[in-house]
């Protein structure tokens, strides 16, 4: 719900907007005197398939200007420091909680850098994360601890060695009922060398190549644009075929998306718009010049955000110094109210 | 009259000796500005004693204020 009080005479304007109802509701609200009029009713189009307000060139328009007006120029714009994860001021929580508004993600620092996967399962709950995907590589508690791996499962995948990740956002192969809408990603400690992360506002994306051409954003909103093939093992299916949209879109308006720049295991929507807006994401992500965050987490520092775009550079550990992050993902969004 | 936009979180965010909700009423409450104000309840103030009704509460607050 968004509010807006306005001072004039001791009268205020409340508007009211539902995330659950096509209406917004319109109060006068006379603070002297308690006095609560009704004023009426607005109808406003909510329209969670479609994108909603995106629809309308418009507002799409006033909503591009303020998300770009708004967009940090640096990464240090969005870094804050905080005392403890157990502990996070109202400070604290307000300004990660504007940086989040403004980019999608926030880089925090811990003062006290002792933290341990329940401290960001803490942490994470203030923020109205508590939903955690409890997928394969998990532990119990639905955080994992991203490690160069030696043996187990954990070995046949990437994130679980010290290679490179192409760009992607988490649980790409996640269907619609299991979205990915928010991540933290805490290090506990730094690879001696390299594991620096790039980091890109997928709203950022979808601006740009809506500006690029319209037409990318209606072949990347078709239900069948990204295909990511069963993962099967010796025992045979561990999770069937998933195919999906990259852009979707909240009930209230929010984007989300799903991609994978990988080349292998993964099939597009054979179609001459669809290749050429995954050349125009490509040429963003690549771009020195363009919108991308680069940042290296430190011990004690992490990212919380709203399931970015990001990749990630091959690292290399050192004597005691094995790069281990925990990792959180959730099907909630990060709560900006 | 100019009308300029006030957001809560930048109450919150610049004003580092501000560490309870009572002193964030008194800072909304002291307000003062020739031109209207927009108080822009932008997120909820994450205070130990922010009460549930913290939104009727800062109403108040900046109602009685700039008199």
């Amino acid at each position: 719900m968004q509010k807006k009080a306005v001072k004039q005479r001791n009268i205020f304007l409340r508007i009211r907007i539902s995330n659950s109802e096509d209406l917004a509701i319109l109060e006068i609200h006379d603070i002297r005197n308690s006095i609560l009029i009704p004023a009426g009713f607005i109808t406003v189009k909510i329209s969670g398939d479609k994108g909603g307000f995106l629809q309308d060139e418009t507002c799409y328009r006033e909503w591009r200007k303020k998300r770009l007006r708004s967009y940090p120029q640096n990464v240090e714009e969005i870094r804050v420091q905080v005392d403890s994860l157990l502990n996070v001021t109202a400070r604290q929580k307000a300004a990660l909680i504007t940086a989040c508004k403004r980019a999608n993600m926030a880089i925090y620092h811990c003062r006290n850098a002792a933290v341990d996967r329940a401290a960001v399962a803490t942490f994470a709950s203030g923020f109205g994360l508590t939903r955690l995907d409890h997928h394969l590589c998990a532990n119990a508690d639905g955080v994992s601890e991203l490690a160069v791996a030696s043996e187990g499962v954990r070995t046949t995948y990437v994130p679980y060695s010290s290679r490179s990740l192409s760009w992607h956002t988490d649980g790409y192969y996640n269907d619609k009922e299991r979205q990915i809408n928010a991540v933290i990603l805490h290090c506990a400690r730094s690879a001696a060398t390299g594991g620096e992360n790039a980091l890109l506002d997928p709203e950022l994306a979808y601006i740009h190549l809506r500006d690029e051409d319209p037409r990318f954003i209606t072949a990347f909103e078709h239900p069948e644009c990204m295909t990511i093939p069963a993962n099967r093992d010796a025992l045979g299916e561990i999770r069937a075929a998933v195919s999906g949209p990259v852009f979707s879109y909240a009930l209230s308006g929010e984007i989300h998306m799903r991609y994978s720049a990988r080349k292998r295991n993964i099939q597009w929507r054979d179609d001459a718009l669809t290749t050429a807006a995954r050349e125009c994401l490509t040429q963003l992500l690549e771009d020195p010049n363009g919108p991308v965050f680069h940042y290296r987490l430190k011990a004690g520092e992490g990212l919380i955000s709203n399931n970015i775009l990001h990749n990630r550079t091959e690292f290399n550990d050192g004597p005691g110094q094995q790069r281990l992050l925990y990792r959180a993902r959730f099907f909630d969004r990060i709560r900006t109210q | 009259m100019e009308a300029i936009e006030v957001k809560l979180s930048d109450i919150i965010i610049q004003h580092p000796e501000v560490n309870s909700f009572q002193q964030l009423l008194d800072k909304v409450q002291a307000m003062t500005s020739e031109n209207m104000i927009f108080l822009n309840f932008d997120i909820k103030p994450d205070y130990r004693d922010t009460p549930r009704n913290w939104e009727w509460k800062l109403e108040v607050a900046f109602g009685k204020g700039g008199k």
